[in-house]
C-alpha cells in the first residue's frame, strides 16, 4: 500500500538504471500544472499594461509575487534577493505537491527521493551564498570558530541541514498519507463518507501548506544567515 | 540510490526555470515599471510642491510689499489732505475776515450817509418852518439876528455829528 509504484525503467548500464515511478509521474503532473500557469501568465503578460490598474489574473499574480518578495526580505536579506525566483518556485512546487494528496494521488513529497534533492539544492545554495558574499568569514565560521577543533562538528552541522530539512518534510507528508491510506484501506466503508474530509483538510491542506512554509522559511533563513556579513 | 534522485532534482530545476522566466520575471518587470512610474510621479509631485511653495513665498512677499506700499500711500495722502485742509481753513478765515471788514466799512458808510441825509432833512424842514414863522411875525433886524443864531447852532450840531460818526 505504501510502496512507490514503478511504471517503467531505463537501464543505462549494469550499475545505472533510471526509474519512472509514481513520484516521477506525479511530479510531472505538478510540473504540467505549473507550466500551464506560467505559459498563461507569460502570454497574458504581453497585454498587461503596468500603467493601468491590474484586474483578474494579473492582480492575483502580481499580489503573489509582491507578497513573496516581502516575505523573502522578511525571512532572508536583500543581498540574496536574486534567489527569490528559485525559492518562489520551490514554495509553489511544495505547496501543490503537498496538497496533491487531496486528489487521491500520492504527493511527490511523500518520497524522500524528492525531498532530499530539494534539501540538497538548498544546501548548495547556502554554501554558494556564504562563499560568494563573505568568502573569508563564512569559511572561517565553519572551520575556525569557535576554535579549529570544532571544525568537524561544524561540518556535520552543515551536512545535517539537508537531512533534517528533507526528513521533516518527507515524514510529515508521508505520515498524513499513511493515515489517510489506512482510513481508506482498513476502516469500514461507512467511515469513508464524511470522516476523511476533516482529515484531508488537516493532513493535506493545513499540514501540507505548513510544511511547505517551514521548508521554505528554513531554507531562506539558512541562506540569509550564510550571506549576512 | 542517489542517482535515482537525480531526475527528481532535474524535474524541479526545469520547473523552477519555467516559473522564473515565464511567470516570475515578467510579473516582476511589470511591478518594477509600475514602481518606477509611481516613484517618478512622486518626484514630480515633490518638485511641483517645492515650486508651488516657492511661488507662495514669493506671493506672500509681494503681498507684504504691497501692504507696506499701500500704508505709505495712505500716510502720504493723509498728510497731503491735512495740509490741504489747513490751507483751505486758512483761506476761508482770511476771506471771512475780508468780508467782515468790508461789511463793517459798508455799514459805517451807510450810517454816515443816513445821518447826513437826516441832518439835511431836519435842516430843510426847520428852515421851512422857521421861514414860515418868521415871515409871519418878524421884522428885518430880528430876522437877521435869528438867522445868524440858527446858523451857528447848525454848525455846532454838524460838528457833533462828525464826532459821533468818528466814534
Amino acid at each position: 500500500m505504501f510502496d512507490i509504484n514503478v511504471f517503467a525503467s531505463f537501464r543505462i548500464n549494469d550499475t545505472i538504471e533510471f526509474l519512472i515511478t509514481e513520484t516521477t509521474r506525479n511530479t510531472w503532473i505538478v510540473m504540467g500544472l505549473l507550466l500551464i500557469l506560467a505559459i498563461i501568465v507569460r502570454v497574458k503578460s504581453n497585454k498587461w499594461d503596468p500603467m493601468k490598474k491590474p484586474t483578474g489574473l494579473q492582480n492575483v499574480i502580481e499580489m503573489c509575487v509582491d507578497a513573496w518578495e516581502k516575505f523573502f526580505r522578511g525571512n532572508s536579506n536583500d543581498t540574496v534577493l536574486y534567489l527569490a525566483p528559485w525559492f518562489f518556485s520551490l514554495f509553489v512546487f511544495l505547496i501543490i505537491s503537498n496538497i496533491m494528496g487531496i486528489t487521491g494521488l500520492r504527493p511527490p513529497t511523500a518520497d524522500w527521493g524528492m525531498t532530499f534533492p530539494l534539501a540538497v539544492s538548498t544546501f548548495f545554495l547556502i554554501q554558494y551564498a556564504g562563499v560568494r558574499h563573505r568568502p573569508k568569514g563564512y569559511l572561517k565560521g565553519i572551520f575556525l570558530e569557535p576554535v579549529f577543533v570544532f571544525a568537524p562538528l561544524n561540518v556535520i552541522g552543515e551536512l545535517a541541514r539537508p537531512i533534517s530539512l528533507s526528513f521533516r518534510l518527507f515524514g510529515n507528508v508521508l505520515g498524513g498519507m499513511i493515515l489517510l491510506s489506512l482510513l481508506y484501506g482498513i476502516a469500514p466503508i461507512f467511515t469513508q463518507i464524511v470522516l476523511p474530509v476533516p482529515l484531508h483538510m488537516y493532513f493535506d491542506l493545513a499540514a501540507g501548506a505548513l510544511q511547505a512554509v517551514i521548508f521554505t522559511v528554513l531554507s531562506l533563513t539558512f541562506v540569509g544567515i550564510a550571506a549576512e556579513s | 540510490m542517489f542517482l535515482d534522485m537525480l531526475p527528481n532534482l532535474l524535474n524541479f530545476i526545469v520547473t523552477a526555470a519555467f516559473l522564473t522566466y515565464l511567470l516570475y520575471k515578467p510579473v516582476r518587470r511589470i511591478l518594477k515599471a509600475r514602481a518606477d512610474r509611481v516613484e517618478g510621479e512622486m518626484k514630480d509631485a515633490a518638485t511641483s510642491k517645492a515650486t508651488a511653495e516657492e511661488l507662495k513665498t514669493q506671493y506672500e512677499q509681494k503681498v507684504r510689499d504691497i501692504e507696506v506700499e499701500r500704508n505709505a500711500i495712505l500716510d502720504e495722502a493723509r498728510k497731503q489732505a491735512g495740509e490741504k485742509r489747513d490751507q483751505i481753513l486758512e483761506s476761508a478765515k482770511s476771506e471771512a475776515q475780508d468780508v467782515k471788514d468790508r461789511a463793517s466799512r459798508d455799514i459805517a458808510t451807510e450810517l454816515e450817509q443816513t445821518k447826513g441825509a437826516v441832518h439835511q432833512a431836519i435842516i430843510d424842514i426847520s428852515t421851512d418852518m422857521a421861514a414860515k414863522l418868521i415871515s409871519a411875525t418878524i421884522d428885518k433886524n430880528a430876522h437877521d439876528k435869528l438867522f445868524s443864531e440858527a446858523l451857528a447852532e447848525l454848525e455846532a450840531t454838524h460838528a457833533f455829528s462828525k464826532e459821533t460818526a468818528a466814534v
